[in-house]
């Protein structure tokens, strides 16, 4: 790609000027306030056009806001011509302010091929480059304080490198952004050992933490329950004792109802314990029962002690069988004790009759028991009620625990792949890069140098640079001097520029005041170095120093490169500015 | 004859979207739901309130649990029936047995279809799960044995409509839905399905109080009113308490973190209850996701629950495919490779953001 013409329709200090470029290398040369940046700048617009996104503006593009917005407040506008490769001249047109009117025009066909390029809703050329904006200033845009800072830091020559080789110089190397990912993993994911105390053994810590309190919790659970469950089987087993006392109880009146008509009941031999009644007796019938066992009891003292008769011994005998059937009857069990008398032909219904009070006896201990048992085991449910954890919130905390640990094993599982995906990226394009850089220091550093330096290396995994003289001792590109130095690393740049774009268009260089801290010397080997360059690229160098101008004037032709003069910026000259061809 | 029918209640059950403070305020909620069940009741004066299982958990009961259903049911104005299910089986321990009922509840404790005859000429069969899972279906050669209008309670897996229902479900007490009027019966109150399901021969409540995302929308209790005839006509009605929202925030682009968090605002504006928020899309490269604040913008509701941020860097993937540089065969790699759609979104923004110096934002999101 080559650009023709640039036009600044309204841009910073230009408006309706016209940069002619030349194919080779074009020098523009202004003084201070000439608008040689505004230029620079308008060139880059040109071409790349801005991001078209809603919401606000980064701060890289305020900035670009800040300083370009046209100064007379009209339409903020460039448009460009360039060449492609292919044989296509494009008009590119970009509304800088309201982004609207934005198109990448074939002049040939007059046909719209925006949509080739566009990119974050504006035309961007630098994708026939096979680049981004960001990446076209990164490679393409060389400024003095890109050269300067190689020249200044102990590896700035290999971190550019790095940092073009990774990102085409647009954000940081491989290898920072790997050792960022290795401390993210370290701090925000950890080692998984005992010993460890960061975020991932925190999770798994927690994990187990929170499954113990799930088990605890489900362990107290079932242990309430079973309570519960011995609770509620001693109740049920002390209503059926208290049933079957009930039950006995019952028996045992019947039959004494038995012995009663039958008219015969005597205390017997062995008369059987009394039951106490389980069942509350009425009052009224328990005063019924003494009334008649007093009366029996004065009969009877009466027939013995007085010697009255038959009549009152029989009737204490009805008396008193009458008193024990109404107690039967209340309550199955007197608490009384009834002592009872039968004719041997009753003998067997009054065994019976026994053997229901026995009955009864056991079942009401049992109902005792069971009662008491089954109390104490109410009282231990209610406790264990008190404390009992409660399954559902363990649930919810190892819910909550196994979320986070999740969490961060994705986190551990992505940092993995990132790290490797990019370690194999940059093994990939270093070993790819490496060859291509030696090898077009090998081919330009003998003439440039004047043979001090003949051949070149390069390590491919740090991209470190060295060179060696004829006494085939290699030293590290950045120990060279500044000269050599600055040779090498616009060397490297174009080189890099040819890699990055590689299987795309040529990428043009726009460099701006690279030779500005030069001094005449290396000024002069700059020069000349950018004017054997331009024989593949075009190169468009943006210089105020007057030493550029005379060699531009010296040097350029006027078929292949240019030198254009920029007047003052305040003598306000309108119109196209036109290019100055030299030697023509 | 009028019934009302609630089911999957799921009293004590975990809420394990939510921290346990926001599970207990849910756990309440449910209880709350069940309260204005048995009001409801009393307002619709119907003849019974069913119960079609699942009322409770039986592993996570709460001590006090059997009480307040016993109190709850006991306030009731008219008979209570209910059909123990698969998480509340009528067991050995089961709280069905431990409390000491009133006698307006009936706990139906065969796994086989018994009868109760609500009104002369009108029988509920009901049945109750013994176990937590492999009972059979309810309705496996039963048919039934009277006359008048019989109505099914249990709770069941409906196969017909089962793939349309929440998946996982194990089939319990399988059964279809041209078993109900095979059997003699004019309809089926059945449990189970969450969704609720107003079908000719059975009808699903739903659970009236949302256990999960997913399950907002009409659920509640259903009102059976069944003619002489058999004919079944329903009315559901919602008594659940606070609405429930499961929202997605797609950020189109933020170039700053306010932007996020205006969107997000604006999202919550106007909604009440319990929401579950989703943020996802594209924000600029440079937005602070470590210092996203979203949790302050939810005082308004009974909870916010913020899911894992989905949000990643707007970076133009085809346009840095295209470079020849480490970062554009980083992103033709992990665009080529076999991980999933997720894997190769987080790879790509954390090499990216790596790439950017940005890395540290990585833990945060």
């Amino acid at each position: 790609m080559r650009i023709e013409t640039v036009t600044a329709h309204g841009f910073g200090p230009l408006a309706g000027q016209k940069l002619g470029l030349a194919p080779g290398l074009t020098v523009v040369a202004g003084d201070n306030e000439s608008g040689k940046s505004s230029w620079h700048a308008a060139t880059f617009a040109a071409l790349c056009g801005r991001r078209r996104g809603r919401g606000r503006p980064s701060a890289q593009e305020q900035q670009f806001i800040d300083n370009h917005q046209p100064w007379d407040g009209g339409p903020w506008a460039v448009s460009c011509v360039v060449r492609l490769d292919d044989g296509r001249c494009i008009e590119l047109r970009q509304d800088l302010s309201g982004k609207v009117d934005c198109r990448a025009t074939d002049t040939g066909l007059t046909r719209d091929v925006s949509a080739e390029i566009m990119v974050d809703g504006s035309p961007d050329a630098s994708a026939w480059l096979g680049l981004t904006r960001a990446g076209f200033r990164a490679t393409a845009c060389v400024g003095q304080a890109e050269v300067l800072g190689v020249l200044d830091a102990a590896d700035g020559l290999q971190h550019a490198l790095q940092r073009a080789a990774a990102t085409a110089g647009s954000a940081g190397t491989a290898a920072t952004a790997i050792e960022l990912l290795e401390t993210c993993r370290r701090t925000a994911v950890g080692r998984d050992t005992a010993a460890a105390i960061r975020p991932l053994r925190r999770a798994r810590e927690a994990v187990a933490a929170a499954e113990e309190s799930v088990r605890a919790a489900t362990l107290a659970q079932a242990d309430f329950t079973a309570v519960a469950e011995q609770a509620d089987q001693l109740s049920a087993e002390a209503d059926a004792a208290q049933r079957q006392a009930h039950a006995a109880g019952d028996e045992a009146a019947a039959l004494a109802e038995e012995l009663r008509s039958a008219g015969r009941l005597e205390a017997p031999a062995h008369a059987p314990r009394a039951v106490a009644s389980t069942r509350a007796v009425p009052r009224s019938r328990r005063w019924l029962v003494g009334g008649f066992l007093a009366v029996a009891t004065s009969l009877l003292a009466a027939a013995v002690v007085v010697g009255s008769g038959v009549l009152a011994a029989v009737g204490g005998i009805v008396a008193l069988v009458a008193g024990g059937a109404i107690w039967g009857a209340a309550a199955g069990q007197a608490t009384t004790r009834p002592y009872l008398r039968v004719a041997p032909d009753l003998r067997k219904l009054q065994q019976e009759w026994s053997e229901q009070h026995v009955l009864a006896e056991a079942a009401l201990r049992r109902h005792h028991e069971a009662a008491l048992r089954a109390g104490r085991a109410d009282a231990v449910r209610a406790e264990r009620g008190l404390s009992l954890p409660s399954v559902a919130e363990a649930e919810e905390r190892l819910a909550a625990a196994q979320r986070e640990l999740s969490r961060v094993q994705e986190l551990e599982e992505t940092l993995g792949l990132a790290i490797g995906f990019l370690a194999q990226a940059q093994e990939q394009v270093h070993r790819q890069v490496a060859p291509e850089l030696t090898g077009l220091l090998r081919a330009w550093l003998p003439e440039l140098t004047r043979g001090r330096y003949v051949d070149a290396r390069m390590d491919p995994a740090l991209l470190a640079v060295e060179v060696c003289g004829p006494d085939a001792v290699f030293r590290r590109a950045e120990l060279l001097s500044h000269g050599t130095a600055e040779q090498v690393y616009l060397l490297l740049r174009v080189a890099l520029a040819t890699q990055l774009t590689a299987g795309h268009d040529t990428c043009p260089l726009l460099l701006d005041d690279v030779t500005v801290h030069a001094d005449p010397g290396r000024t002069r080997q700059l020069l000349e170095l950018l004017h054997e360059l331009s024989r593949d690229r075009q190169i468009v160098l943006f210089a105020q120093q007057e030493q550029v101008r005379e060699w531009a004037r010296d040097r350029l032709d006027g078929e292949f490169d240019a030198l254009i003069e920029l007047p003052a910026v305040g003598l306000g000259l309108a119109g196209p500015v036109g290019r100055s061809l030299v030697g023509a | 004859m009028r019934l009302l029918l609630c089911a999957d209640l799921h009293l004590d059950a975990p809420f394990t979207w939510a921290d346990p403070a926001v599970g207990r305020a849910r756990r309440q909620a449910v209880r709350d739901a069940l309260t204005r069940i048995v009001a409801l009741a009393a307002e619709l004066e119907v003849d019974a309130l069913c119960v079609a299982g699942d009322l409770y958990e039986h592993e996570r009961t709460r001590p006090d649990t059997g009480e307040f259903l016993r109190a709850s049911f006991g306030a009731a104005s008219c008979p209570v029936l209910i059909a123990p299910g698969n998480h509340d089986w009528y067991g050995p321990a089961s709280l069905y047995r431990q409390v000491a009922w009133s006698p307006n509840v009936t706990v139906f404790r065969a796994d086989r279809l018994t009868a109760l005859e609500l009104a002369p000429g009108f029988t509920i069969w009901g049945a109750a799960h013994r176990a937590p899972a492999n009972t059979d279906g309810f309705l496996d050669g039963f048919a039934v044995d009277r006359g008048g209008v019989s109505v099914g309670l249990f709770h069941g897996s409906e196969q017909g409509g089962f793939a349309g229902q929440e998946s996982g479900k194990r089939a319990h007490a399988p059964f279809v839905a041209e078993q109900v009027p095979r059997a003699g019966l004019a309809h089926a109150l059945v449990g189970h399905f969450h969704r609720p399901a107003l079908a000719r021969w059975h009808t699903y409540p739903g659970n009236p109080e949302p256990l999960a995302f997913g399950e907002e929308g009409g659920r509640g209790a259903v009102l059976v009113s069944v003619a002489d005839d058999g004919a079944v006509t329903r009315e559901l009605n919602r008594v659940g308490g606070a609405p429930w929202h499961d929202i997605r925030v797609q950020i189109t682009r933020a170039d700053h973190g306010g932007e996020v968090r205006e969107q997000v605002r604006q999202a919550l504006l106007g909604l009440e209850g319990i929401v579950r928020l989703t943020v996802a899309g594209e924000v600029a490269p440079g937005v602070d996701l470590a210092g996203l604040e979203l949790a302050g913008l939810g005082g308004h509701l009974e909870a916010l629950v913020i899911r894992p941020l989905q949000l990643t860097p707007s970076y133009d993937l085809s346009a840095l495919a295209r470079e020849a540089t480490v970062r554009g065969h980083f992103v033709r790699d992990v665009l080529a490779s076999g991980l999933s759609v997720s894997q190769r979104e987080r790879v790509l923004a954390a090499g990216l953001l790596a790439l950017d110096g940005r890395a540290d934002e990585l833990a945060a999101s």
